[in-house]
This record gives C-alpha cells, sequence and structure tokens, in this order.
C-alpha cells in the first residue's frame, strides 16, 4: 500500500504538541505583559483641550509645582488649578494667544476646562496625595519628568505592585520634603541611610494590607 | 469577671467521660481510636450548649411561634425562596445562548480605558480644597420647629446630614427624617419649572403675576395655607402682607390638625406654651398614648436622648426611669415601656381619669370609674405620688386636648413644672399677638369662602389639602371655585394639579430661611447648593413677591430680618451665625404656670371599631413617599416595606374573620374595606400581636400621586437592568404604593374615627416584611438578653446566666486575644503595621436603642447603600448593612405561654467584625479579610461573588449585590453619592465596615499632624446618628476611651459567642424596670 506520509511526518504530533506548548506559553507571556498596566498605562498621553506645555512652564520659567496643584499636601487630590490660577498671570501675559482662547472663554463664561484626566486610579483604590507628599515622596517619583514634557503622558504603570515597591522599601525612593518638587533630583550618595533614618524617626510607615487602600 | 468557660469545666471535667455520649457508636470510635493517638473530642448536643434552659422566649412572628411547616422550610435555608431565581423573561437556555454569541463581540470592546475629565473650577471658591468635604450649619424645619444640622458638603454638593452637636439641643443627633432628607433634595421626580394651567413657563411670569397681585392688594383678599413656622422672617413676611391686602387668611396647615398639646396647654395654662419634658430627671414617666421616642414625635431626638440617659446603667448603683404606657397601636415607645396597657384609643381618656381621680387632681367625675382598682392604675399612683416632682405624664397626639390638659394638671399638682415638664413661651415678642383660630375652623371658613368666590388668591405653600385636607371639606372642589392658585410644593402632586400656578419650591437645602428650634434658640437655614432647578424657589421668596412685588432672594429677606435681631456689628455677628448653625441665647423663656381646675366629661366606653389615623414613621404624612429609601425602611415595629397596611390585633381579625397567611416565606394579607361613615379605603390588614382590641391603626401618607417625566426603561430580555430599576417603572417612587386613608378623614374625626367597620374584600395582596429576614436565633439562642431591674441588682452579670458553655473554648470577653498563634494578626507584618496600634470595637446599648432606624438610614446615606425595590426585598436581598431585629417576648418556652400582650424588643445587628471571623476562612479569593486594625473588611475588586461569606455568616449580615442597582441610578441621585465609598456594582458582596473610610481619613489626618487619633475624633455613621446615643465605636486599645469604658459594664455580652467568633460587637444586656409589686398580677416578660 502507498504511503501518504513521509517518514519525517512522524515528527508531526511531537512538534505540534511542543508548539502547542510554546505557543500557549508564548501566548499567556504576551497577554500577561501587553494586557498589564505596565504596556496599557504607561505612555498614555491623551490630548488635551488646552495645549498647556509643562516643559515651558514648568522647566523652562521654573514655576513650583504646587503653584497651580497647591492643595497637594492637604488633600487626597493634587487638584488640577482652576481657570482663575492661569488667569494670574494670562490676564496679562500672552493675552492675544489663540493657544489660550479657550482658557480666556472659561474665565469669561464660568465654565470648566474639559481637561482629560491622566493619571487615573479605579475607584476601588483610594489613594492621597497628602500622606505621601508628607511622608516625602516626590512628585517626579511617580510622575516622572513633568517638567520636561510638552504634553503629559503617565510615566509610570501605577499598578498595585508599582504601588508596592516603595511601600515594601520606601527608603528606596524617598527624598527631603524640601525637595519634593524637584525634577532631575539626584539622590546624594548615603541617601538609604538618611531614609532610614527618618524611616525611624518618622514612624514612616507605608501600608501593605489590603484595607489601607481597598475600602 | 467571671470565667464561665473555665467554671463548667472545671465542674464538668471530672464527671464527663466519652461513655457518657448519648451518641453512643461515636463515642465507641472515639474511645477504640484512642489508643492509636487520635484527639478525643467531646461530643456536644445542641443542647448541652446551654447551661441554663432560657427563661424566656423569643419570637419573630407568629408563623415562628407555631411552628409553620413553611416557616421552618424558609428559615432553614440560606437564601429565601425566590433569592436564586434570575428575573422572568429569560430562562437561563437563551441568556446562555445570547451570551455565547455576543462573547465574541464582547471580548473586545472594553480596550481602549474610556476617558475621564477632570472639571476644575473657572473661579475656585477661597474656602474650597477639592477632594476635602466642608461642613455646613443649617437646620431643616420639622413640624414647625428647626432641627439643627451640620451637613457635609464633597466638592458642593451635600451629601450627608448630621446633627450640630455644638446645639444645645441635640447632641449631634438626628432622626430618620433629617437623614432621609436628603434624598428628597436629589429627588429625580421634583419638578423643575414655574407651570400654568399645566404647561411650562417661567418664574419671571410668575413674578409678574405676582406683581400684579401686589399692585392691587388693597382690594384683593388672599389666604395662604402655610406650613407651621415659628420664624421670625415667616412672621414679618406675614404682617407685611397683612398690611397690605384687603382680607388676609392666614392657616397653619398642618395635616395632621391642630396640635392638641398646645391646645391643651391653652386649657390648662391659659396661654398655648410649648411642653417639653425632662425624661432624664424623671423617675415615674406615664405615656398615655404618647409615642414620644418615635419619629414622627416633635421632639423626638431629644426625647430619645433624655430618655435613654436615664436609664443608662453603668453598674447595679445607678438608678433607672421607670416608663408605663397606655396605646393602642404597638408604637417603640410601648416596646420601651416596663408596663404596657393596651386599649382603645378613646379608652386612654378614662385611664387618664382614673389616674387624675387617684390623684386628686381635676375634676372627672365618673370618666375615669372604668379603670377604677385597675392594678396598673393604683400602681401609677402609688408611684407618682413617691416620684413627686421627678414624675411626668404626657399625652399623644391622637388625645384630645382635654387629656393633655389633664396631664398638665397632674405635672402641676405633682411639682413636676420646671423639673420635668418645661412649658415655653412662645408667643413672647412673636406675631402676630392676637389668638388665631384653631385650624379646623379657619379651613372650613376657607373654603366656604372659596365656594363663595370671596377669595383672589390662595397660596399654597409646600402643603398639600388636596390629598390630605379633611374629606368632608371637599378642598378639591371649592378650590375649583378659585381663579388664581397657587401651588409651591416639591413635586406636581395632588394639589399642583388642581392649581392655575405651580412653582417647584426648593428644598431646605438649597434656600435661606429661619426659625427658631424646639427650645426657642434661634438658627438661620443656610443652603448647601444652590436651587438644582433655575425656577426653584423656597416659600418666603414665593411670600415676598406678593407682599412686597419684587423678585427679592432668601438671602436678602433673611439678613434684612436679622440686622433687627443682632447686634450692631452685623456682618461679624452674621458669620458668628452662619458658623455655629445658631444664635446663643435666644431660646424661650420657661413659665412656671399654675394648671387650673380640668373638667373631663364621661364619655362612655365605646363599642365597634374606632380608626386611628398615624403619621408614619417612614414617609412621614406623605412627603418622603417618593423617598427610595424611606420606602424601603422596615416599618420600626411591622417591619413592613412599601406598603400600608391596616394594623388589627390578633383577637379582632378573628372576631373579623380575617387572616394573613404565610406561604413559601411570603405573606399574603387579606385586602380589607375599612369604612368610616359610608367612605370606604381597601387597605391590606395586618395582625400585629400587641395591639389593641377594637381599634385599626392606618397611616397616613400613601397612595400618592406625584407626576414623573421619567419614561419606564425597557431593555433586551436579557439585559436585567429594567427589571431592578425602582426608578424606571416609568411613574414616581411613590406613585400608587400603599393606599391614601385621607378619604376616611373628616373634620370631626382627624385622629381618632369612631364608629368604623370593616369587611373583607375576598382578595388578598402580598405583604413584603422583613420581620423574618436574618432569622438565626434557632433553638433559642440567647441573642437579645434582658433581665428586671432588680435582677441586675441581684445579680450585675445576669446576661452571663445564659452564656452557653464551649468545652475547651475560652474566655470570649477579653481582646485582642486569639486562638491561634499563627493568626494573621499576630504576623510580623501585621504587628509592625502602624494601624495595628488602633484597634477598633463598638457597644451596642440596648437599654437605649429604641428601633428608631435613625442609624439604618444614616448608614445608607453614608455608604452608597442601594434601594431594590419590593419584590427583591421579598427575596431576602435587601442591602441595608444594618438591620433591627424585632423580637415578641413570651415569658416561658411552652407555647401556651404566648400572652396576648407581648413584650417587643428591637435589636440592631450590623457586621460584628469578628476576631475569628468564618467568612474569611471561607474566602476562595480572599476578598475579605482581617485588617491589622481589628476589623474585618470587604475588597470589592477581588470579590467574585461565590457567596460563600454570606453563607458562612452566622449573622447573616453580609449583603449580594445580585443586580446593578447603582448603574441604573438618575443623575441628580447619584450626586448624592458618598465619593469616599466605593460604589459597588453587581456580584459584589458587602457588608458594615465600621465606617473604614472615615478611620482611615482620621488616620491620615492624625498621620500628617504627627498624633495619636483622639478618642471620639472620628465617628461611625450609626454611632453619630444615634438619636438616643445607644451605639459607641472606638479604639479598644485606648484605655481611657469611651468604648472601653462601655466594655467593662456588667451587662456586656457578644451574640453567639458559643461559637468563639469573638466579635468586635458587644451588646449591653436590657434591664427593664418593672413594679415589684405589679409583677405578679400583670404577667411580664
Amino acid at each position: 500500500m502507498p504511503q501518504i506520509f513521509p517518514k519525517k511526518a512522524n515528527n508531526l504530533p511531537v512538534v505540534s504538541l511542543v508548539g502547542t506548548m510554546f505557543g500557549g506559553v508564548l501566548l499567556i507571556l504576551l497577554v500577561w505583559y501587553y494586557f498589564s498596566p505596565d504596556f496599557l498605562w504607561t505612555g498614555y498621553q491623551p490630548s488635551q483641550p488646552v495645549e498647556f506645555s509643562h516643559r515651558l512652564h514648568a522647566g523652562e520659567l521654573g514655576m513650583d509645582c504646587q503653584y497651580c496643584h497647591n492643595w497637594v499636601e492637604v488633600s487626597s487630590h493634587a487638584n488640577v488649578p482652576s481657570t482663575q490660577t492661569c488667569m494670574n498671570c494670562h490676564n496679562q501675559i500672552q493675552t492675544q494667544s489663540l493657544k489660550l482662547l479657550p482658557v480666556r472663554e472659561s474665565w469669561a463664561s464660568g465654565r470648566p476646562i474639559e481637561w482629560v484626566k491622566v493619571h487615573h486610579l479605579p475607584d476601588y483604590a483610594h489613594f492621597s496625595h497628602a500622606g505621601h507628599v508628607d511622608a516625602g515622596v516626590g512628585c517626579e517619583t511617580c510622575h516622572g519628568q513633568i517638567s520636561e514634557m510638552e504634553v503629559v503622558y503617565q510615566a509610570e504603570s501605577l499598578s498595585m505592585g508599582w504601588c508596592l515597591e516603595c511601600h515594601r522599601q520606601p527608603e528606596l525612593y524617598l527624598r527631603p520634603n524640601e525637595e519634593i518638587t524637584t525634577m532631575n533630583y539626584v539622590q546624594p550618595a548615603d541617601f538609604v541611610e538618611r531614609n532610614l533614618e527618618r524611616i525611624r524617626e518618622q514612624g514612616i510607615q507605608p501600608p501593605t494590607n489590603c484595607s489601607a487602600c481597598h475600602y | 469577671m467571671r470565667n464561665p468557660q473555665t467554671d463548667e469545666r472545671a465542674a464538668m471535667a471530672d464527671d464527663y467521660t466519652p461513655s457518657d455520649a448519648p451518641d453512643a457508636a461515636a463515642a465507641d470510635t472515639a474511645a477504640g481510636a484512642s489508643g492509636d493517638g487520635m484527639i478525643e473530642l467531646p461530643v456536644i448536643e445542641a443542647g448541652d450548649a446551654y447551661r441554663e434552659k432560657p427563661k424566656q422566649r423569643f419570637w419573630r412572628s407568629v408563623a415562628q411561634l407555631e411552628e409553620d411547616p413553611d416557616y421552618k422550610e424558609v428559615t432553614k435555608n440560606e437564601f429565601r425562596p425566590g433569592a436564586e431565581e434570575p428575573p422572568s423573561g429569560a430562562n437561563r437556555r437563551q441568556f446562555l445562548q445570547l451570551m455565547g454569541a455576543s462573547l465574541a463581540m464582547g471580548g473586545l470592546a472594553a480596550c481602549r480605558r474610556p476617558t475621564e475629565k477632570i472639571l476644575a473650577y473657572a473661579r475656585k471658591p477661597e474656602e474650597v480644597i477639592e477632594g476635602v468635604a466642608m461642613r455646613y450649619a443649617t437646620a431643616m424645619p420639622f413640624q414647625g420647629h428647626l432641627r439643627s444640622l451640620l451637613v457635609r458638603n464633597s466638592e458642593g454638593r451635600p451629601t450627608k446630614v448630621e446633627g450640630n452637636a455644638e446645639h444645645p439641643q441635640g447632641h449631634g443627633a438626628t432622626s430618620v427624617f433629617e437623614q432621609a432628607s436628603i434624598l428628597n433634595l436629589y429627588d429625580p421626580d421634583r419638578s423643575r419649572t414655574v407651570q400654568q394651567d399645566r404647561s411650562d413657563t417661567s418664574w419671571r411670569a410668575f413674578v409678574d403675576f405676582a406683581r400684579e397681585m401686589h399692585a392691587d392688594a388693597a382690594n384683593r383678599s388672599i389666604a395662604v395655607l402655610a406650613e407651621p413656622s415659628y420664624a421670625p422672617t415667616t412672621a414679618a413676611l406675614r404682617a407685611q402682607l397683612e398690611a397690605q391686602y384687603a382680607e388676609v387668611q392666614w392657616i397653619t396647615y398642618d395635616p395632621r390638625g391642630e396640635d392638641p398639646a398646645r391646645l391643651g396647654m391653652q386649657q390648662a395654662f391659659g396661654a398655648p406654651y410649648l411642653p417639653d419634658y425632662r425624661f432624664d430627671e424623671a423617675e415615674v414617666i406615664v405615656s398615655l398614648e404618647a409615642d414620644f421616642l418615635g419619629a414622627t414625635d416633635v421632639n423626638s431626638v431629644m426625647n430619645n436622648r433624655r430618655f435613654a440617659d436615664g436609664r443608662r446603667l453603668n453598674g447595679p448603683e445607678d438608678a433607672m426611669s421607670r416608663l408605663y404606657v397606655a396605646e393602642s397601636n404597638y408604637t417603640i415607645t410601648g416596646a420601651q415601656a416596663d408596663h404596657r396597657e393596651r386599649m382603645r384609643s378613646t379608652d386612654v381618656r378614662a385611664f387618664a381619669a382614673a389616674i387624675a381621680a387617684g390623684l386628686g387632681v381635676g375634676d372627672v367625675g365618673t370618666a375615669g370609674d372604668r379603670f377604677a382598682g385597675h392594678p396598673v392604675v393604683e400602681a401609677i399612683v402609688e408611684d407618682l405620688e413617691a416620684a413627686g416632682a421627678n414624675g411626668v405624664l404626657l399625652a399623644g397626639d391622637a388625645q384630645p386636648p382635654e387629656v393633655h390638659a389633664l396631664c398638665a394638671a397632674i405635672n402641676d399638682a405633682l411639682g413636676a413644672i420646671g423639673t420635668t415638664m418645661l412649658l415655653y413661651d412662645t408667643e413672647e415678642g412673636t406675631q402676630p399677638p392676637q389668638p388665631e383660630p384653631a385650624q379646623a375652623e379657619a379651613l372650613t371658613a376657607l373654603v366656604e369662602d372659596m365656594q363663595a368666590g370671596a377669595i383672589d388668591v390662595v397660596l399654597m405653600l409646600g402643603v398639600n389639602p388636596v390629598y390630605d385636607a379633611p374629606a368632608d371639606l371637599n378642598f378639591a372642589e371649592a378650590l375649583a371655585n378659585v381663579r388664581r392658585t397657587v401651588h409651591a410644593g416639591l413635586h406636581v402632586d395632588e394639589t399642583a394639579r388642581a392649581c392655575a400656578w405651580h412653582v417647584p419650591l426648593a428644598h431646605y437645602l438649597e434656600s435661606w430661611g429661619d426659625g427658631r428650634s424646639y427650645d426657642g434658640t434661634l438658627s438661620v437655614v443656610q443652603p448647601l447648593i444652590a436651587p438644582l432647578y433655575e425656577d426653584a424657589h423656597s416659600a418666603i421668596e414665593i411670600l415676598n413677591a406678593f407682599a412686597t412685588g419684587r423678585d427679592q432672594s432668601g438671602y436678602d429677606i433673611v439678613r434684612a430680618q436679622w440686622r433687627g435681631v443682632l447686634s450692631e456689628n452685623f456682618e461679624r455677628d452674621w458669620r458668628r451665625v452662619l458658623h455655629s448653625g445658631f444664635q446663643p441665647d435666644t431660646g424661650y423663656t420657661t413659665v412656671t404656670p399654675s394648671a387650673a381646675t380640668i373638667t373631663l366629661e364621661d364619655h362612655g366606653e365605646a363599642d365597634g371599631l374606632e380608626v386611628v389615623f398615624r403619621l408614619d414613621p417612614s414617609v412621614y404624612d406623605g412627603r418622603f413617599a417618593n423617598n427610595a429609601w424611606m420606602q424601603e425602611l422596615p416599618d420600626p415595629t411591622t417591619k413592613i416595606v412599601w406598603d400600608n397596611v391596616a394594623m388589627v390585633s390578633p383577637g379582632t381579625a378573628e372576631e373579623l374573620g380575617l387572616e394573613v397567611r404565610y406561604s413559601a416565606g411570603n405573606y399574603y394579607a387579606d385586602l380589607i374595606e375599612v369604612s368610616v361613615n359610608g367612605t370606604s379605603v381597601e387597605l391590606p390588614v395586618w395582625i400585629q400581636p400587641g395591639h389593641a382590641d377594637g381599634v385599626v391603626t392606618v397611616s397616613m401618607g400613601y397612595g400618592r400621586d406625584i407626576h414623573s417625566r421619567r419614561s419606564a426603561r425597557n431593555t433586551n430580555f436579557f439585559d436585567t437592568d429594567d427589571y431592578t430599576d425602582i426608578y424606571g417603572q416609568g411613574r414616581a417612587i411613590g406613585t400608587g404604593v400603599g393606599t391614601s386613608v385621607a378619604p376616611l378623614r373628616t373634620t370631626e374625626a382627624l385622629r381618632v374615627a369612631p364608629n368604623a367597620s370593616v369587611s373583607a374584600t375576598g382578595q388578598t395582596y402580598q405583604i413584603v416584611t422583613t420581620m423574618e429576614h436574618g432569622a438565626i436565633e434557632l433553638e433559642s439562642r440567647p441573642l437579645y438578653r434582658m433581665g428586671t431591674y432588680e435582677e441586675f441588682q441581684a445579680n450585675p452579670e445576669f446576661v452571663m446566666d445564659v452564656e452557653p458553655y464551649i468545652p475547651k473554648g475560652e474566655d470570649a470577653r477579653t481582646y485582642p486575644e486569639l486562638w491561634e498563634e499563627d493568626h494573621p494578626k499576630d504576623q510580623p507584618a501585621m504587628r509592625n503595621n502602624p494601624y495595628y496600634k488602633n484597634q477598633w470595637g463598638m457597644v451596642i446599648d440596648l437599654n437605649a436603642c429604641t428601633g428608631c432606624n435613625a442609624c439604618v438610614v444614616a448608614c445608607q446615606s453614608e455608604n452608597n447603600i442601594q434601594v431594590i425595590g419590593k419584590q427583591e426585598v421579598g427575596n431576602g436581598r435587601e442591602m441595608h448593612w444594618l438591620r433591627i431585629d424585632r423580637y415578641f417576648v413570651s415569658p416561658g418556652v411552652e407555647p401556651e405561654d404566648v400572652p396576648e400582650d407581648p413584650q417587643m424588643v428591637l435589636q440592631p445587628v450590623p457586621c460584628q467584625h469578628c476576631e475569628n471571623a468564618p467568612c474569611e476562612a471561607v474566602c476562595p479569593v480572599a476578598a475579605t479579610y482581617h485588617s491589622p486594625d481589628g476589623m474585618n473588611q470587604m475588597i470589592y475588586n477581588r470579590c467574585i461573588g461565590t457567596r460563600y461569606c454570606s453563607n458562612n455568616c452566622p449573622y447573616k449580615v453580609r449583603k449580594f449585590n445580585y443586580y446593578n442597582w447603582s448603574k441604573t441610578l438618575p443623575t441628580t441621585t447619584r450626586m448624592g453619592l458618598n465619593p469616599d465609598v466605593t460604589v459597588r456594582s453587581r456580584g459584589v458582596m458587602e457588608k458594615c465596615s465600621y465606617c473604614i473610610h472615615r478611620i482611615r481619613g482620621t488616620q491620615q489626618r492624625a498621620n500628617i499632624e504627627d498624633r495619636d487619633i483622639r478618642d471620639g475624633e472620628m465617628k461611625t455613621a450609626c454611632q453619630q446618628a444615634c438619636p438616643a446615643g445607644a451605639i459607641t465605636f472606638g479604639d479598644l486599645n485606648d484605655t481611657d476611651s469611651e468604648v472601653n469604658r462601655w466594655k467593662a459594664n456588667p451587662r456586656r455580652y457578644e451574640m453567639l459567642s458559643e461559637y468563639n467568633l469573638k466579635p468586635r460587637t458587644s451588646y449591653l444586656g436590657r434591664v427593664r424596670n418593672p413594679n415589684p409589686r405589679l409583677d405578679e398580677a400583670r404577667r411580664t416578660a
């Protein structure tokens, strides 16, 4: 009887089995990564109604983060500034600029500018800026080099695992409170010891139990 | 402190051997295997676990008592019948087919993250901090008096009502109506535009009309029906109106009718003083059908607080008051009574007369002869004579003024005026000084004038006379004869439809106003949000338009009025008043007059049925009928939701052949026709143990007809949203719920209608009640422990007498120990946790709790708990995190021991936060876990909805989101959600969290400020709302905390302690103070 299949077809079951296993593992790994916050959320850069440039304001002009986001030490939100804050300067500066037209319209009409939220945590995770700023977490630790962003993008994944990295080892990430808003901050050589000292003194204990944030 | 476990263990160790075990087979196995090193465990029969056979029997319903096989079947199971049924319209097959088909397309839809917007202010108010809630002092008008409040404002929206702790009246507590009022603000069925002849117009058009009237005021006659009010601004506007218009008829319209208490005071003292009772000073309190603890009472918050203060027992050396109650319906005041006599409402008069005769007060003649020699009357007389100035009598709303006058006279004879009974002189300095005609006369005169066409304009401000005016007046008909009728109300309701003009009324949370609290302290009502609808205006703004022809804002009107109240430094004082919520030292003067001799006529004994109309403890007079929280709130004594019923006693029901059938977990009540003088309404009957014979009690406020602009939601058959959406039924929430009893009320019989008749219609109606939900008291578990004051004095730890015994169990009363060394709380990760230094616990004092439901609604408001509708409550799925269990008590456990007048007790049951929580052990995904600060917490995002935790919870306090009730909320209702609390979606379990969002917020603040949390700095919502101060919460690690003081109380016990759960919530057992001489004569529990 004629042999339909060549001899090397005997390899087929093994190959397909191995291939499926590898393929499965590869698929799992791909889904794991590409569906994770590290991939999905990092780099999110939505376009905003007003072409506000942090690179200009925070970078070139050197405005402090807390000039606009002024309640960060007090509230759970680091507030997006009201139009009034913009108009503090822009009622005199660039008063005819087309880029600032939505701002002037908002100021005149009293209707808010509809900013698109970039750093969004799910509603079941309660996060408070005040506690973090008080403990010595710098703005750029979580938000990246804002002073170099023309349009703000999400620099870190802000996933729970990412949060826990710091919560488990805060001494690697803290900085003195005077340097909270400093961009491109370079930690001194002995920063870990200093942080450990501070942690000991102030009793800084970032919680890692579930109900600290999920309630 | 005794440890029952070690005592018993020592006693039993010698005489207990395995061979004594009833189950010989098990014993043999155990005995036989002992040589192999197996653990020998003693076999426990359920009966062995209880050291003493319980002396009392607690039962929830007659079905349970009669051991109805249906009842046993239903309560044996975790879920009620119907709980696991999908909604009709889709069977599983269709559902799965469709789901399978759409799976392919559904998978990719959610890949893109939805865009969230941040809307910053354009011009931010200076004091607002985004993310930090603000609190403003304001006040809610209730029956004419203000209840001072501190309302939380989250980013411009009021989200939670709390009491104003700084106000002399209130202690920061609120009743159930204040808590629910916030949902009235966000009612999606509120009217939004001014309407003229049922078509939309504008506020400008209305002002033009008012101006037109004002221009010709000298020739116009105007009638105003307004809610009762002691507000100076309203009085000033009334004076202005009277100065301008040719004729002004101002009628203070109260749906119940004239206040008999004030008329009684008029009779007794010659002036309508306002009575206030100091129950904390009283040793003996006699209530003649006065439901002074119920939420519908005019001063219920202070009454609850004072009454509870008079009965707090920290030890056997403390004294407590004694309460006698005579009433027809079973109220929560009756549940607190040490002696309760049930009688007809018309008989209470004779009872009062008998007491007066015994004390030698008043001229009662033969009026009290029916009760002469009655043991309770004699006991009351004796107690009152002994108490003297520390005794007090009061009568209730349904009693005629002469009974109130008699009570005042008795109080005067006792010397109680000025000690336990305070009288406020409200007339001093208020306008107008001349006496006014009684409401009934004024209304009758008005109707006549309207019929004659003698009235030019009728203004109805916040009242609904077409719905609840006495039926014999034919108010609607008379109104049709007036050309210019104006109705101002929150909804387009029955009256609005009959009027030419309808103006949407601004809710108190969005309007300026003023008034006085019950003791006279002046307050300003300040808004927390601009009126939600542009056309909405307050009553004073509308009045002002007619009085002055100008369109002024309430702000200006109130400020103008207050220039006369405050000092020269007006701005500073004004800011102070707004800040603290009241103007100090403006209370009424207290007077101590002498009472006249009151004559009481003998009306003889009534026969036949009488109908008593009561304000409903949930919907009040109908203004909360469209409030979903209140409709779903179980009635305090019947636990009925979403309906009103005609309550009768078991005796009357038997006599009339009426039944309420119990079938598969649901009640089907006979629909009866209640007729008074030829008019009849159909109501479902309800049989209430302890209700008086010959009386039918009905609730006002139901059967509303409110217009709604919203249409019904209709979705595909597999989309369950329309089934569960109570807001999407195509009608207003309150429309058609229950039956209105207003047709039965006439001017002669506003509160009690004699000569009524009842006939069965032959139909039945399903009534949903939560009285059996969470029935966990199988085999007489000692869940509610109570004793008498004598027992307490002899044995302060009487609650431990019924404490079950667990062999090898540990002392349940020591905290925070655990039974295993590797319990998570002992792990270094937990111990090193900053939260570990706070260990939270709660104590609920059953002597103070009256079951008023304020905590239930406060919890619902604070935690975004959803309303699910009547059918779903029938399936046992109500979402209240805190339920109040009601038990009736029989003195013995045999069936014959069931009395006709059972004692009623009420017990709040929230999540007990067990240290050895059974729910934590069974969650497959660790969605519920033990926090380092000792609470059992839910992590909603981990929950996959197995419901195993609820299965394992012995208290049945866990609630599951069977449907997506929060998704279908209307926009305005969403505004009232608390932003600090996660809103739960379908498929997620939820339960009381000890208000962890408040705890975490407080901990954060304390952390930032580098300090410890102070005791009392944070309160749970239920603790804060409780008018009686029955709940306390705090840190068990703080040795000075109040919760630790309460935990040291000898009355303390835990529910179901025999399961070694070590709950963090403890209860303080109830102590009743029955008269020792009466105990033998009267049945007591």
